[in-house]
């Protein structure tokens, strides 16, 4: 594991860097070409102003950002007991240090995240409607997922790709929008047209169109291999992989889509949140791998260690290995001798119980009123509501709200 | 959540753990498809026959996409709103009582556990 | 002249650089184990704690049941009384079988079943006893760092110098594991 650290901590800096350089030459384009050719400098100096924010915004509101965007509210213990003993689980298989600050996003679409700069201020959210749909084992393969994501500092590393790459993708679109409402200098009297900016103009025009897709391959590189990596991990960590396997399955066969979703916080997410059901099938571009050939490297374990994991990945991908070769020589992989455990034990709320926990934790959050009828029926009126009396649909009983 | 018809908020009617957002002025009630799934104990959406009709169409009170009219019931004369994209049902107030006046699920377009809560929760009214 | 003495003195300096980077890998590893341990501990004290609240919980549905009860109160006696590590986790397995004994016994109390107090007590011994487990799980990964690392050549060198020991895995015997029934969902 701790290889893997490393090499994520190389590959921030990378990102960071190449984000510099790639955002520098983005400047230096769009500065020529609005400002002429003396517009270089200055086109470089604003990109590096830019980078400069992006990247302290990213490192210290990056994970603020991610959970506002997505909708996120902060639960405690006696708000989801459940979700938060299932998150304390995984924080202890995992040995991290402290555990993660524990969100719900009110979405009937099944899907969850972790973001965070590091392990010791990480948070972990997870939909409504994944609360709803999955039972305690399939949560915990979810939440163990998320768990590797922050263990392997993944979460440090997306944070800056997704700020990063939002970015890039805001300015050359910015850039592109100004050429096509004629605010471009080339075909002013003043430069002519003999000084090669005409060339100039063509580079900034493909650099513009270049520049997200680049962002986007920054993404694809830094994100899919990662996710296979997390799904490894987090089987290690419950010794169940048919808990994250099921868990992956109904997910993905959701129909309904999760609102809080941009193209650039996508890849956070444990299944890409933009594709519709049909489209599931991963292509060149995807930042996530292939639903059912995830689900079928999990459910060919032999058993719940890494080694397991990167034996059954060769022999369904039928390619390389995706674990470190370090990593496979650690303690957790040494428990592959040691069976995948059976299905967990314990008491579990059934799945109306479960439903209803969760909708009281945003009935109490957005201050819905509660009214138990006489006839066995709970009202909840919105603090909005516009009628002074609400009936109950059952015994016909009218209670006042005044 | 919105009254599709009336565009006021709407309140929560939860019995047996099962919840359906009622209308407090159209008597309008919508059966959100989680909680239908809960009712059922999975996730399989209700079949039922498109409908051509001059209804005003209504969109849904999630993801505000045009529901679809499709027929339900006997002689196929009731009309309910199912959202395209899944989030659920939606029922007229007059189309509850329709459905919950009725002793007869089998004769209905839908699951024996769906008519029987809706009976369950609208026990018929006379003059309703 | 001095490039002569030079050699040795750096190839020294290698060597000395070299050894303290494996003690200094062999202290983060034994300080790993401490850490995993902590954690180990904390959640068997935490159900050290719940089980008198469990147990009065229980008492008043479950009159017919004193023999169940009484095995649950021993075994948490016997973890007070345990001297060394291999008799406290003995013990704490012993505890494991006997909550395993006590809910799948409860299964046959509706009443009891049905009273939120016990729910939500249920939850918690379930999620601790699983706490217990995955703590375990990575304490063992630790120790399994650890004891390479002191075995391997050239951490054992440095080792056998600093005098770094093996440490001890946390086995559960399969026999006490076997006995725990496993209470199922739904």
């Amino acid at each position: 594991m701790w290889e893997q650290i490393a090499a994520n901590r190389r590959k921030s800096i990378l990102l960071v860097m190449s984000s510099a350089l790639l955002l520098g030459v983005l400047g230096w384009a769009l500065g020529v070409n609005f400002m002429g050719r003396n517009g270089g400098v200055p086109g470089v100096m604003m990109a590096l102003v830019v980078w400069l924010v992006m990247t302290l915004t990213a490192w210290y509101q990056g994970d603020n950002i991610m959970l506002s965007v997505a909708g996120a509210h902060r639960v405690q213990k006696e708000d989801l007991p459940q979700l938060f003993n299932v998150v304390e689980e995984m924080t202890l298989a995992a040995g991290l240090p402290k555990m993660p600050a524990v969100y719900v996003i009110d979405d009937p679409a099944p899907n969850a995240f972790a973001t965070g700069r590091r392990a010791e201020n990480a948070a972990i959210a997870v939909t409504s409607g994944l609360l709803r749909t999955l039972d305690r084992d399939e949560l915990q393969g979810v939440v163990a997922h998320e768990m590797a994501h922050i263990r392997n500092k993944d979460i440090q590393l997306m944070l800056f790709a997704g700020v990063l790459a939002g970015a890039i993708v805001i300015l050359a679109e910015g850039g592109l929008r100004g050429m096509w409402l004629g605010g471009g200098r080339s075909r002013s009297r003043r430069e002519g047209g003999s000084d090669g900016s005409g060339i100039v103009a063509i580079l900034a025009v493909v650099l513009m169109i270049l520049a997200p897709i680049l962002a986007q391959l920054i993404y694809f590189a830094v994100s899919r291999k990662r996710e296979y990596l997390a799904d490894a991990s987090g089987a290690s960590f419950t010794r169940y992989p048919e808990g994250l396997a099921s868990a992956l399955e109904k997910i993905s066969r959701a129909p309904q889509r999760l609102g809080g979703a941009t193209s650039a916080t996508a890849p956070m997410y444990i299944i890409n949140p933009l594709k519709r059901t049909g489209e599931m099938a991963a292509n060149a571009t995807s930042t996530h791998p292939p639903i059912d050939e995830r689900v079928r490297i999990l459910r060919s374990m032999a058993g719940g260690g890494l080694a397991d994991y990167e034996r059954s990945y060769r022999e369904v991908t039928r390619g390389g290995g995706v674990i470190p070769a370090s990593e496979l020589s650690s303690g957790a992989a040494a428990a592959a001798n040691q069976p995948a455990r059976e299905a967990s034990a314990g008491p579990a709320p059934s799945a109306r119980e479960n439903a209803r926990q969760v909708d009281d934790f945003f009935y109490r959050k957005d201050g819905y009123r509660k009214l138990d009828c006489a006839c066995g029926t709970t009202l909840r009126i919105p603090p909005d509501f516009a009628t002074p009396a609400a009936k109950c649909p059952r015994c016909g009983t009218l209670h006042d709200l005044r | 959540m919105k009254c599709p018809a009336c565009r006021v908020p709407m309140y929560v009617a939860e019995y047996q753990q099962i919840e359906l957002d009622l209308c407090g002025r159209c008597a309008g009630v919508w059966f959100d498809s989680g909680e239908l799934a809960l009712l059922l104990g999975d996730q399989r959406p209700l079949d039922a026959a498109a409908a051509l009709t001059d209804e005003a169409t209504r969109s849904c009170p999630l993801c505000d996409k045009p529901m679809a009219k499709v027929n339900i019931g006997p002689g196929r004369r009731v009309l309910v709103d199912r959202c395209p994209r899944g989030c659920g049902l939606w029922f007229d107030g007059a189309e509850v009582a329709a459905l919950a006046a009725d002793l007869d699920a089998a004769a209905w377009g839908l699951p024996a556990a769906v008519h029987g809560f809706i009976r369950e929760m609208f026990p018929a009214k006379g003059g309703k | 002249m001095a490039v002569l003495f030079l050699v040795p003195l750096v190839l020294a300096l290698v060597v000395v650089m070299w050894g303290v980077g494996i003690y200094n890998g062999l202290v983060a590893a034994r300080n790993r184990v401490k850490e995993a341990w902590a954690q180990v501990d904390v959640q068997l004290k935490r159900r050290f704690d719940l089980i008198p609240n469990l147990i009065e919980t229980v008492k008043g549905y479950m009159q017919h049941e004193r023999g169940t009860l009484e095995a649950v109160t021993q075994a948490r006696a016997a973890i007070s009384g345990a001297g060394n590590m291999a008799q406290r986790v003995e013990a704490e397995a012993g505890l494991s079988a006997a909550l395993g004994r006590l809910f799948a016994v409860s299964e046959a109390y509706p009443d009891l079943k049905a009273s939120t107090n016990f729910a939500s007590l249920q939850e918690e011994l379930a999620s601790t006893e699983n706490k217990i487990g995955f703590a375990r799980q990575f304490y063992n990964e630790t120790v399994m760092n650890m004891n390479n690392r002191v075995q391997m050549f050239p951490g054992n060198i440095i080792a056998g110098m600093f005098h770094f020991g093996q440490e001890t895995f946390f086995k559960v015997e399969d026999e006490a594991q076997r006995e725990a029934p496993k209470v199922s969902f739904n």
